[in-house]
C-alpha cells in the first residue's frame, strides 16, 4: 500500500490520533481519492458491524429526539435555507461583534473594517465536543487579525484548544492557543495570512497547557472546519 | 431516507424504529456506557435529521452506511470524552473475542458480504487480534501497544503488515 493508502485505511479503522489524525481529516477534507478511499475501507469492515449484539434504546430516547425535532414540517427548500441560516447565525453574530471589538480600538476603526473593494470576512466554527458550545474564528477582512471566540466552553485546568491551519501540502501551522471562555482578537502569525483563503481547513486540537511543545498537533484533533464567507 | 432529507418526521421515526436497536447496539460497543451511548445515538438521528442528504444510495445499504456512521460518531465520541480525562488510566478493557462459532455461523449465509471475515482469519492471530480490537473497541494504536505491552512501532508494523494483506484478499 501506498502511505495514502494505509493512512485512509487506518483512518477507517480508528486507530489514529494527534498529527496523524489531523492528516487525515485535513485529505477526508481536500482529497476526493482519499476520501473514496477511506469509504471503500469502510464498506469492507461493515459486515463485521454485524456481529455487535442489538441493544433496544431506552423509549426516552426517542423522546429527546422528537422534541428536538418538534416544530413545524418543514418543506425541503426550509430545510436546506435553515441550514443555510443555522450555519451562518454565528459567524453573523461574531462579525457584529467583530466590528464592536474594531470600534473599541484605539486605533481608527476604517483602516481595519471591511469596505467595499475588500474581501469579506471569512468564519468557521470547530466543535470541541459534542453538543458543547463550538469555537468560532472570524478572520477579518484584511486577513492579517482574526476573532477567536470560545464563550461557552469551559477550561478543564489541564487542556489548552490550539487552532490549526491545515496547508494542502506540508505540516498543520499553529494559529495560536484558545482562551477558553473567552473572546479574543488575535494576530494571524506571520507568513500565514496568504494560505486563510476560502475553503482552507482549520482544526482544533486539544494540547498540554501553553500549547503543543513541538509546534506540531500532539493531542487528539477534535474537529475539522473549512473558513467560508459568511 | 430520501424523505428524511426532506425534513419529513414520521420517516425519521419509522428508520429510527427499523435500525435504532443495531444503532445503540453499536454505540453501546464502542462507548461501553449506556449514557454515553444514548447520546451518541441521539446525535446519529439528530444529524440524519438534519443532513440526511449526505447519504448517496449509490454507495451503499442505508443500514450499512447507517451503521457504519454511528460507529464513527462514537468513535469520535470517545475520543473526545479521552481527551477530558486524558490523565486517568485507559480503561483496559476485555480482549475482543476472535471469531465465535456463533458469528461464523451467521456470516455463512452472506457470502457477498462475509469476504472481510474470510480475510481476517488469513491473517497471523496478533494482526487479526489488533484490527478486531481496533474497530469493535475504537482503540488507537497507543492504546493497542499498551494493552498488548509493545512497542508502538511493533503494534503500528503488525497493524500495516494486516491492512496491506487485507486489503490484497479483499481485491482477489
Amino acid at each position: 500500500m501506498t502511505p495514502r493508502e494505509q493512512l485512509a485505511a487506518e483512518y477507517a479503522l480508528g486507530l489514529l490520533e494527534g498529527a496523524e489524525l489531523l492528516d487525515a481529516r485535513g485529505l477526508m477534507a481536500s482529497d476526493p481519492a482519499f476520501a473514496a478511499e477511506v469509504a471503500q475501507w469502510e464498506e469492507r469492515l461493515a459486515p463485521l458491524l454485524d456481529e455487535i449484539a442489538e441493544e433496544t434504546p431506552p423509549a426516552a430516547t426517542w423522546a429527546r429526539i422528537e422534541a428536538a425535532v418538534a416544530g413545524p414540517q418543514p418543506s425541503a427548500e426550509i430545510v436546506r435555507l435553515r441550514r443555510r441560516v443555522r450555519t451562518w447565525q454565528l459567524g453573523a453574530g461574531l462579525a457584529a461583534a467583530a466590528a464592536l471589538a474594531l470600534a473599541l480600538l484605539p486605533r481608527a476603526p476604517h483602516d481595519l473594517a471591511p469596505t467595499q473593494g475588500t474581501p469579506a470576512p471569512l468564519v468557521a466554527s470547530l466543535e470541541v465536543a459534542p453538543a458543547s458550545p463550538r469555537i468560532a474564528v472570524t478572520l477579518l477582512a484584511d486577513r492579517r487579525e482574526m476573532l477567536v471566540s470560545a464563550v461557552g466552553i469551559v477550561p478543564d485546568g489541564r487542556h489548552n484548544h490550539q487552532l490549526w491551519l491545515i496547508p494542502t501540502q506540508g505540516n498543520p501551522r499553529s494559529l495560536g492557543v484558545v482562551q477558553a471562555g473567552l473572546s479574543r482578537r488575535v494576530a494571524v502569525p506571520a507568513g500565514l495570512s496568504p494560505l486563510l483563503q476560502q475553503g482552507a481547513t482549520l482544526a482544533v486540537s486539544a494540547e498540554p497547557i501553553g500549547g503543543s511543545p513541538t509546534g506540531l498537533p500532539t493531542g487528539p484533533v477534535l474537529s475539522t472546519a473549512k473558513l467560508q464567507k459568511i | 431516507m430520501a424523505n428524511i432529507a426532506q425534513g419529513d418526521r414520521q420517516a425519521l421515526r419509522i428508520v429510527y424504529t427499523a435500525t435504532s436497536a443495531k444503532l445503540f447496539g453499536i454505540c453501546l460497543r464502542i462507548l461501553g456506557d449506556r449514557t454515553e451511548a444514548e447520546d451518541a445515538l441521539q446525535e446519529v438521528y439528530l444529524s440524519l435529521w438534519r443532513r440526511a442528504d449526505r447519504f448517496d444510495p449509490e454507495r451503499a445499504s442505508p443500514i450499512t452506511w447507517l451503521a457504519t456512521f454511528a460507529r464513527n460518531r462514537a468513535i469520535d465520541r470517545l475520543r473526545s470524552a479521552r481527551s477530558r480525562t486524558a490523565d486517568a488510566p485507559v480503561e483496559i478493557a476485555e480482549q475482543v473475542p476472535d471469531d465465535s462459532p456463533s458469528a461464523d455461523a451467521a456470516i455463512e449465509s452472506r457470502e457477498d458480504e462475509a469476504r472481510i471475515h474470510h480475510c481476517l482469519r488469513t491473517l497471523d492471530e496478533p494482526q487479526r487480534d489488533a484490527i478486531r480490537t481496533a474497530f469493535f473497541d475504537g482503540a488507537t494504536y497507543a492504546e493497542l501497544a499498551q494493552r498488548k505491552a509493545v512497542p508502538l512501532g511493533t503494534m503500528k508494523s503488525w497493524v500495516r503488515r494486516g491492512l496491506a494483506r487485507l486489503k490484497a484478499c479483499l481485491e482477489q
